[in-house]
């Protein structure tokens, strides 16, 4: 489980974070819902130690050391090897420094995103360097996976194709959080929804749970909020 | 062994604008003291030709060394651009991670390894590639007196050994010609790296109240290391330190802002470097 504790966070005067505490369990996806700027990506980046921050985060009851990034693992909204590598080459770095690299895995979602090894990083489209950012995040045997805004700005077919990840084995007894500010493609997988605005989290909400008690979406939930 | 990979790794990115360099360095001193010895041998000819002995020759031009090529302006340019490639390589070894549509600092700072293996290979691919343009300036010349020694008659020559050409030409700023000259020059250039890649990181971490304190960082760590010459001038009525004496103590004060360097380098990496 991924504890996250009254975390708090400025840059400069501003205060981007203001003691935001979730959960998110291994096994479910747990989404952060805010407009641009409510601190969605900071909480991420928080997370992976990627930014300094005050508050605690736990990995499994533990902080976070460099080993943890075997079993955690980021994708942010940019992809994050080098713009002359291929394909071939960024998987070849993960196999090199990654115990939980999984090259049949990786095969497979070089099928499932038709993407080719030989492909070069700095030709591929917005929405492919999307799926070759999944593709090196996902075939990783990490427990918990991180996705910052993984369908922003990219053509409808490879949101589909992205948005099937989520309903496949490939993220099955995974812990996932993921960002958004498009909640329609995954309203329906998410298990765990955070609203967030200004830095504070707003509700926090098992969407299951919602439902059955008040009959209510995640987008429904969200106006009430929001508009509130 | 994951610091030997990131060694690698970082060794390869920057392979063909290293080669390129090498190549440049390489192409401007051989074809400097092909120049200079073709210049030097028409002028024998005609000479020869207008019917001037050779002690008229001599007494008028002299002997050709090695010394006519290597304090000429372009060829102190040309070990001057491989010292700026490389100055200039420091900060862009760390920059180039973090700046750009892919951001690489991303997956070296989530890498299953102590992020000091990422620090070490950064400073390790400069030091390889400064001693490896240093071996190549110590080939070159070696093939610049071998070309003077082909082309030259032996009585229009003089032979220098390379330690007195070390001596005698400003190169020996960057090949000093002992073991202890070698020590300082390197010594110096190791607390300049470590000083500059915390001053980055600095910045890095605490981006524009870093650049200050990067600043104000770099003027420590040069007024430490400078302790012994500082106490030879304030001091030098009292008692001042022997030339060993002052050597020995600028070690110990170039070893302290090393270590401190590194320690500092290493609580900001772990604890306040921001993405």
């Amino acid at each position: 489980m991924i504890e996250v504790q009254e975390i708090k966070k400025k840059y400069g005067r501003k205060r981007v974070l203001d003691g935001v505490s979730f959960t998110a369990e291994k096994g479910e996806i747990t989404c952060l819902i805010g407009i641009n700027g409510s601190g969605k990506t900071t909480i991420l980046k928080s997370i992976m130690g990627l930014t300094p921050y005050r508050g605690t985060v736990l990995i499994d009851g533990k902080p976070l050391t460099h080993h943890t990034y075997e079993k955690l693992t980021f994708i942010p909204d940019a992809i994050t090897m080098l713009a002359n590598m291929q394909i071939g080459d960024a998987m070849d770095f993960m196999k090199d420094f990654y115990q939980s690299w999984n090259e049949a895995r990786a095969e497979e979602l070089l099928g499932f995103f038709k993407l080719k090894k030989e492909d070069r990083i700095s030709d591929l489209s917005k929405g492919n360097t999307a799926k070759a950012n999944l593709l090196l995040g996902l075939a990783l045997d990490a427990d918990y996976l991180l996705m910052d805004e993984p369908f922003s700005g990219i053509d409808i077919f490879s949101r589909e194709q992205i948005a099937d990840v989520f309903t496949s084995h490939l993220i099955e007894n995974r812990g996932v959080i993921i960002t958004t500010h498009e909640i329609n493609e995954i309203e329906q997988l998410i298990d765990k929804a955070v609203l967030l605005d200004d830095g504070k989290v707003l509700k926090a909400f098992s969407t299951e749970e919602m439902r059955l008690t008040e009959g209510k979406s995640v987008v429904d939930v969200m106006r009430e909020v929001y508009q509130a | 062994m994951k610091f030997l990979k990131l060694l690698n790794f970082e060794l390869n990115r920057f392979s063909k604008f290293y080669y390129l360099l090498v190549a440049a360095i390489v192409l401007i001193q051989l074809s400097l003291a092909a120049y200079i010895v073709n210049d030097y041998m028409k002028m024998i000819k005609a000479s020869l030709r207008s019917g001037q002995t050779m002690p008229d020759f001599l007494e008028s031009n002299g002997k050709i060394s090695i010394l006519n090529v290597t304090e000429t302006d372009l060829f102190m340019v040309s070990v001057v651009l491989g010292v700026l490639v490389l100055g200039i390589y420091l900060f862009f070894i760390w920059y180039r991670d973090w700046f750009g549509k892919h951001t690489f600092i991303y997956r070296l700072l989530t890498l299953p390894a102590s992020r000091m293996n990422m620090y070490f290979a950064k400073a390790a691919a400069i030091l390889l590639m400064i001693f490896g343009l240093l071996a190549v300036q110590v080939f070159l010349l070696h093939v610049i007196a071998l070309i003077i020694e082909t082309w030259v008659p032996g009585n229009y020559r003089s032979e220098i050994n390379f330690y007195h050409l070390l001596e005698a030409s400003q190169l020996i700023l960057v090949l000093p010609h002992s073991f202890i000259g070698l020590l300082c020059s390197y010594g110096a250039g190791l607390v300049v790296l470590f000083t500059l890649f915390t001053s980055i990181l600095l910045e890095r971490s605490y981006r524009l109240r870093g650049v200050i304190l990067g600043g104000i960082y770099a003027l420590i760590a040069i007024l430490v290391f400078t302790i012994p010459l500082w106490y030879n001038i304030l001091f030098k009525q009292a008692v001042s330190l022997y030339p060993d004496e002052e050597r020995m103590a600028m070690f110990a004060t170039g070893l302290a802002v090393v270590i401190g360097s590194i320690l500092l380098s290493r609580y900001l990496l772990k604890h306040k470097i921001t993405v």
